[in-house]
């Protein structure tokens, strides 16, 4: 009796171990067109890309060939952008501003941000995403280790919130091979009816 | 046996200590000509010809021709016999950013934020800040600072060693690792940040002799330390401690050059004709002033940039992009009948200024006023047909049609 219990006891150590050792991996391969939901949005993730798995509810980060040589990301900002100010951008935030204004305040903060070295605006229009006004923003920027990036930025007001679909790629090669997938994903992004549910104001 | 073991480790300690010393007697270049540079010193101005490299691509050099002809002048008035003698060779570039900062990197680079130069009125007042910043070249500061550093930690390596070696000593050897640690860098750091109290008076000390010699008036240094003491007094929109934006060393900087004159008066070597050319001065460096608003409202630096901007308006009052700027920060600090008087007299002084008229065009569109929207849009658009943003303008028109 007394041995059996010991066998017991170790059987459930090794079990509670074991348990503790199961890992979510990082990243997370994407397959049937896998949904990305958020309050009211909704996108459809490209398959065969990678997907992390360690975001915030409100955020998408997939990958197709690693984090530094591509990156499409989706989020919305349920509370920056309540008078507080656009994160990262240090410019006041007004909640009236015009998509145009935001955009134009992003530019702002990436044209004296330091660790974007040669930045260049190519496009700033106005764009149409998910049926809502918005933004189109197009810039090229060097990272500290000289890496010519390239980024799209599509941007929208959803209600208070503020919502970004971001793909930023090396210039060289990366971008153009997967900028047709971005825009399927912006073009296919859904904004669904309702009120998006956000922190309490 | 118990007293043995400290004794010996003291000696043990000393003699690493010694091994790992270089000497600190590091002489000032001067008119003898005599400057010859050591390994270690090669060493440091090779890191820093890197990092020269690095910042000079970055994007952030302004461009400015006839600006930069002009403060590279006023460098050589100051200090190119010291160059000639030397036989070296000091550069001086113009950093893009609001920032209240300058700094001479070991190799002779010397760096100006654009933030500080809009804030300097005239020649002698830039020999000031280059005469300070080139003397931490010629006094060789950051090879000081470098050395006193690697003095320290060779000290602290040997103490590392040493006690490494008895297990009762555990927790101080982790604490040494994690300081030598935080001190590698220090003295790169000290040539952008600022150096000590007394490296810094040197530094004046030098300026105010520089000035002296090339007929600078030096009372100018002290009223621009004056101004800058003013500006800084709320310092919520500095973002970095930089030596001339942190309040107390300006406090340091402005004593030391009251007990300079002072001196100076007394031993009646106060230069007789001193220049300043402030008209020259101000032709020079309009764009930059206006740039610097610019940029000092982007990076969300109210104070500084009203303080900019009425510098601009003050010196330029038939130009209305000085009231444009004015208009932009006023609304974007949300005061919006303010931004309104002033865009509308950015118009007065002249109609054909295109950006007040979409500033304008965007406030009324924003109040639900879109029949007066659509005659600023329109004018802004006859004025630049092949304006950037003429897409967003246009759909705020159309929106008004539909």
């Amino acid at each position: 009796m007394r041995r059996n219990s010991k066998v017991v006891f170790v059987l459930a150590a090794l079990a509670l171990f074991v348990s503790g050792c199961v890992s979510v991996q990082p990243w997370q391969l994407t397959q049937n067109s896998q949904k990305w939901k958020y309050a009211n949005l909704e996108a459809t993730i490209p398959d065969g890309w990678m997907r992390m798995n360690y975001m915030a509810q409100n955020m998408l980060l997939i990958t197709k060939d690693g984090e530094s040589l591509q990156t499409i990301m989706v989020f919305m900002n349920d509370t920056q952008y309540k008078g507080k100010g656009l994160s990262p951008e240090k410019k006041k935030a007004e909640k009236d501003m015009l998509p145009q204004e935001i955009a134009d305040s992003i530019i702002d903060a990436m044209s004296i941000d330091q660790t974007k070295k040669n930045f260049k605006a190519l496009e700033n229009s106005p764009a149409v995403i998910g049926g809502q006004d918005g933004f189109k923003i197009d810039y090229t920027y060097s990272t500290q280790d000289n890496l010519k990036t390239r980024c799209v930025e599509y941007g929208f007001k959803n209600n208070d919130s503020l919502c970004m679909i971001k793909y930023d790629a090396a210039a060289q090669y990366y971008f153009d091979k997967d900028i047709a997938v971005f825009e399927k994903l912006v073009s296919d992004l859904k904004v669904l009816p309702g009120k998006p549910k956000g922190k309490k104001k | 046996m118990i007293k043995k073991i400290p004794l010996f480790l003291l000696l043990v300690i000393f003699c690493f200590a010694l091994c790992g010393c270089e000497t600190l007697n590091v002489k000032n270049m001067d008119k003898t000509g005599q400057f010859q540079k050591e390994d270690d010193e090669a060493r440091l101005w090779k890191r820093q010809d890197e990092f020269e490299e690095i910042i000079n691509t970055s994007g952030f050099i302004y461009q400015d021709e006839q600006l930069n002809n002009y403060v590279k002048g006023v460098l050589c008035k100051l200090t190119g016999e010291l160059e000639k003698c030397n036989n070296v060779n000091l550069r001086v570039y113009i950093i893009r950013d609001p920032e209240l900062n300058a700094f001479c990197l070991s190799n002779g680079a010397i760096y100006i934020h654009t933030g500080l130069l809009a804030n300097i009125d005239n020649e002698a007042q830039l020999a000031t800040i280059l005469g300070h910043e080139s003397a931490h070249f010629f006094n060789r500061h950051e090879l000081k600072a470098f050395r006193g550093i690697k003095n320290k930690t060779a000290f602290l390596s040997s103490l590392q060693i040493t006690l490494a070696g008895g297990s009762a000593f555990a927790g101080s050897y982790g604490s040494a690792v994690d300081l030598v640690n935080r001190l590698a860098g220090y003295s790169v750091a000290a040539s952008v940040y600022g150096y000590s109290r007394e490296v810094e008076r040197e530094a004046d000390k030098a300026a105010f002799e520089f000035m002296i010699v090339s007929g600078y008036d030096p009372a100018e240094a002290k009223k621009f330390f004056d101004t800058l003491y003013e500006l800084n007094k709320d310092e919520k929109e500095n973002k970095a401690p930089y030596l001339y934006q942190t309040h107390p060393r300006i406090k340091e900087r402005i004593d030391n050059f009251d007990g300079f004159i002072k001196k100076a008066s007394e031993e009646k070597r106060m230069p007789v004709f001193t220049a300043c050319n402030i008209k020259e001065h101000n032709r020079i460096t309009r764009q930059l002033l206006l740039d610097n608003c610019e940029l000092e409202i982007k990076a969300n630096k109210p104070k500084h940039a009203r303080r900019g901007i009425d510098k601009y308006v003050k010196l330029y009052p038939d130009d209305a992009e000085g009231y444009y700027l004015s208009g932009t920060l006023y609304l974007a600090e949300g005061k919006n009948d303010e931004a309104q008087k002033e865009l509308k007299k950015s118009i007065e002084v002249n109609p054909r200024y295109p950006e007040s008229h979409r500033a304008l065009g965007m406030m009324y569109y924003k109040k639900g006023d879109k029949q007066l929207a659509e005659v600023e849009f329109r004018k802004y658009l006859e004025l630049v047909p092949d304006a950037k943003d003429k897409d967003y303008i246009r759909r705020y028109i159309d929106e008004k049609k539909q």
